[in-house]
């Protein structure tokens, strides 16, 4: 197969959601790199970001999330998988990808909006043996969404 | 002929449906030997151990310091209060020791409710120190049948000063992820 169009990410950026029982907080990479190769008829992909660059409204959290994930271990998270090529014109669609995260892979599906403007995933922190942290012997919540935001360049 | 061929096989192979590797997007997921970590494991989680006995002992603290403020109005029948007040401070004292003793990687700067919590220690430690003190000068010269210092007289509205500081800061406590 011959890679007819390949897009690079110029802006990416991921936040993630954790939720607790009695706050919400969240924290944003604006370093998410991706590209997607397509040929006449599917696309593959590729999206990358490191660990470490995840900030959220309070220092101390960003610490300890690094060594929950032994961020200097593994260092960067990524989701890779193949979609039809009209997917790229659809408003909303739903692909699948293969998401490794702290040296775990797992098949997520991802939800795709705006012409692949935005995207976002649900990730399951025990089935990529992350100890969830807690506050008051109360832990985290397992499912932790994330939320992209891309401007894709030909 | 050859190296035609040879030139046309490396530009079929770059335009060649094969995996986008992550060289391409300039990252390795191996880990950087020569970058700079932030502290070495072991130091890391010694850092997270102390801090979690921090966040049990400065919750514990809460309670006693709250025992301490309820007993207040009984000093005149019983030395509850005084005891209560001790056990305060150790503990407040204990407290401190995990958060001053756990090891902090260079270069981080406090940000968001973390500067806050830090920010009341310099608030509410002068006070327990200052609180139980004058408390005491209070006692004493009660029992001395001694006239007290204004500063003694201050003691229930210092006690409450260190109460709430405390408080916020407790409460000012986040979620480490």
């Amino acid at each position: 197969m011959e890679t007819l169009m390949a897009l690079v990410l110029t802006v990416g950026q991921a936040t993630y959601h954790v939720k607790y029982t009695f706050k919400n907080v969240e924290a944003t990479s604006t370093e998410v790199k991706g590209k997607i190769n397509c040929d006449a008829k599917e696309c593959e992909f590729l999206l990358a970001v490191p660990v470490k660059s995840f900030v959220s409204s309070d220092s101390n959290r960003d610490l300890n999330m690094i060594q929950v994930t032994e961020a200097e271990k593994y260092p960067v998270a990524t989701a890779k998988g193949k979609f039809p090529k009209e997917v790229l014109s659809q408003k909303d669609a739903k692909i699948e990808a293969q998401v490794e995260f702290h040296g775990v892979s797992k098949t997520y599906s991802i939800s795709l909006k705006e012409k692949a403007e935005k995207a976002s995933l649900v990730l399951d922190l025990d089935a990529h043996k992350i100890e969830r942290p807690s506050l008051f012997g109360i832990k985290i919540k397992n499912e932790m969404p994330v939320d992209f935001n891309f401007k894709w360049k030909s | 002929m050859k190296s035609f061929f040879l030139l046309f096989l490396l530009i079929f192979s770059q335009l060649s449906f094969a995996d986008i590797s992550l060289s391409e997007l300039g990252m390795s997921t191996e880990p950087d030997k020569n970058a700079p970590t932030l502290l070495p494991t072991e130091e890391m989680k010694e850092r997270t151990s102390k801090l979690k006995t921090h966040e049990v002992l400065g919750l514990v603290t809460l309670g006693a310091m709250t025992a301490t403020l309820l007993t207040g109005n009984s000093v005149y029948d019983n030395n509850m209060h005084m005891y209560l007040g001790f056990t305060t401070g150790a503990l407040y004292m204990a407290t401190a020791y995990y958060s001053l003793t756990a090891p902090k990687p260079m270069g981080v700067i406090d940000r968001g409710r973390i500067k806050w919590h830090k920010g009341l220690a310099w608030v509410h430690f002068p006070l327990m120190i200052l609180v139980p003190y004058i408390g005491y000068m209070y006692k004493k010269n009660e029992e001395d049948g001694n006239k007290h210092s204004s500063l003694e007289k201050q003691h229930r509205t210092l006690a409450g000063l260190l109460y709430g500081t405390f408080a916020i800061s407790a409460a000012l406590m986040v979620v480490e992820f």
